[in-house]
């Protein structure tokens, strides 16, 4: 079993682990630049564009290729897939291999789970929740000459380092549409500072509102969460976000509807107006502190 | 400008029953997959500003909504294309790409440019927009958020997890639009009654000679959570206290 993983350096030791979970008799890493992990080559590819990635895949030799979930990696294995006549596995979870590959995706925004069985070789994105990043050091390391002339023309490429990964959050404070302004995020950062939780958000916070940077949503395009406790104010309920806070412990849900679907996901469904219930909350929990 | 806007009918993935672990998705309605609509918009809005002719091609994965069809229509496309039948059923992203890409063929269309929703809300694997760019040989951008037509290029803002990139792409090609690009207009009665005299072919994907790998489904279950669905209404004071004795009993406070 040849595995190939093809990764930015960041996703590259979590990749890595996952791979070697499958026990791969072979196993070779693409990556924009060295990263240590234990892998049997490692090839170093002077990559940019999306076009290239597809381009320097094309004529490599695996059996199951393994790519990170992220938007550009999702492409790039589509991609490759309908080039070379392979199947392709979106956002795999539970990957098994038996002369085949068998894997679990989500579906209908979370409200399911298929599995889905299909012949090798394969590209798949996988799914990296639960996979500790490992060390060590490649067997070997080489440079890997890609010719590519790209289609597409990047004028400018603009990444932030992510302030926060929720996904190991304990304890959630998460807002939606609810909140009115901007400027009220300031009584939700007071809040969860005295809680000791991180702040999220669902999606129309951060990709319409840009209000909190986009690695605070949760749900089935951002986060998928598990804390203790997810305290979800002004927010709706709808299945898309839900799906992301699935596996919390106990979730507390303050709603001004009493007929938000968050009503049915939630173990404390508090009918109220988050601006009444905030302030007080802060109040009395600073009270209690004190005493 | 020959624009095709790619969507797909699914089963409403928020009215689907579930019994015990099952999901009863052919009891479901089905909608415009969400994003889809999006794709549309953008696609009206290009002709709108430069002229041309919008085809919807509508990939139909259960039963079929003449309803639905026409108020997709009526946001204004020009015609449908529809492909059908049990090869662009259950999840095979690279058969239904394939599909809508020899359909589109057939039908003698050569787009300037193919837009389609990031993912749909059935799958979600984000896969069709790259692999029908491929088997069409054009350029794509994938999670755009923004765009802005220039001459004989587009350029867009791809939205990316930590960042974006501005990317600019020669026509023709194959655009993935997110749902922040727009906001899709609701048509009219009236412009929903006009659309259902549109030009429309149909095309059964059995006779579009296809070849693609194998994905074979081999388990579907509803993921549920039991929840305590405690509800707590009334004064809100007591209702912040009762949040502070969850608190407390979760050990969050102390
Ligand atoms: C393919 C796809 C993927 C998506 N992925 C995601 C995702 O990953 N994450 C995500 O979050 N969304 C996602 N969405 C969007 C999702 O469908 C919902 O639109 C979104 O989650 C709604 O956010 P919201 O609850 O903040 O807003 P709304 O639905 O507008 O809800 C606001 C809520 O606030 C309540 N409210 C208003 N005022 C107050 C007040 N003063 N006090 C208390 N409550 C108040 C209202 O009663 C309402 O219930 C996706 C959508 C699609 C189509």
């Amino acid at each position: 079993m040849r595995i190939l993983l093809a990764s930015d350096p960041v996703h590259l030791p979590s990749l890595v682990s996952a791979a070697r979970s499958l026990s791969p008799s072979n196993l070779e890493a693409v990556s924009t630049a060295r990263a240590e992990v234990p892998v049997d080559r490692l090839l170093i590819a002077d990559v940019r564009v999306n076009d290239c990635w597809v381009d320097a895949l094309t004529p490599r030799d695996f059996d199951l290729l393994l790519l990170p979930p992220t938007r550009d990696f999702k492409e790039v294995g589509a991609r490759l897939a309908a080039r070379r006549g392979l199947p392709y596995l979106s956002e795999a979870l539970e990957l098994e291999l038996d002369g085949k590959v068998e894997a679990s995706r989500m579906v209908f925004s979370g409200r399911g789970v298929e599995r889905i069985r299909t012949s090798l070789p394969a590209v798949a994105t996988l799914n990296l929740d639960g996979f500790e990043p490992v060390e060590g050091s490649p067997d070997s390391v080489e440079e890997l000459k890609v010719d590519c002339t790209p289609r597409v023309e990047v004028i400018e490429r603009r990444e932030r380092e992510a302030e926060v990964d929720l996904s190991k959050a304990d304890v959630i404070v998460s807002v939606g549409r609810g909140l009115k302004r901007k400027e009220d995020l300031e009584m939700i950062r007071e809040l969860a500072s005295l809680l000791g939780a991180e702040v999220a958000c669902t999606r129309p916070i951060s990709a319409d509102l840009k209000w909190l940077p986009e690695e605070r949503h949760v749900g089935m395009t951002g986060v998928r969460v598990k804390p203790k406790v997810y305290l979800a104010l002004g927010i709706s309920g709808q299945i898309q976000h839900v799906v992301g806070f699935r596996d919390a412990d106990t979730v507390i849900a303050v709603n001004i509807d009493p007929d938000a679907p968050i009503s049915e996901v939630s173990d404390y469904f508090v009918v109220a107006d988050l601006y009444e219930v905030v302030p007080r909350l802060i109040e009395e929990i600073r009270k209690r502190k004190r005493s | 400008m020959e624009i095709v806007a790619c969507a797909k009918l699914v089963y409403d993935e928020t009215q689907i029953p579930v019994e015990g672990d099952r999901l009863l998705v052919d009891q479901a309605p089905v909608k415009v997959s969400d994003i889809d609509r999006n794709a549309i918009e953008e696609a009206v809005r290009i002709k709108e500003e430069v002229g041309g002719r919008v085809t919807l091609a509508l990939v139909v994965t259960g039963p079929f909504d003449e309803a639905i069809l026409k108020e997709a229509l009526a946001m204004g496309a020009d015609r449908a294309l529809m492909v059908q039948g049990d090869e662009v059923r259950g999840h095979n992203p690279y058969r239904t790409a394939q599909a809508l890409v020899k359909a589109i063929e057939r039908e003698g269309i050569r787009p300037d440019l193919v837009i389609c929703g990031e993912g749909s809300s059935d799958q979600y694997s984000c896969a069709l927009p790259a692999m029908v760019a491929e088997f069409m040989s054009l350029p794509v951008a994938t999670f755009v958020g923004r765009m802005e037509l220039g001459e004989g290029k587009l350029r867009v803002e791809r939205y990316l997890e930590g960042g974006y990139e501005i990317v600019e792409v020669p026509l023709p090609a194959v655009i993935s639009v997110t749902s922040e690009i727009n906001e899709p207009r609701i048509p009219t009665v009236l412009q929903i009654m006009r659309a259902g005299k549109r030009e429309r072919s149909v095309v059964d994907a059995s006779q579009l000679g296809l070849d693609y790998p194998e994905m074979e489904e081999i388990e579907m279950k509803a993921y549920v959570r039991e929840r305590l669905r405690k509800r707590i209404e009334g004064d809100v004071n007591e209702a912040v206290r009762r949040i502070v004795e969850v608190l407390e009993e979760k050990g969050v406070i102390p």
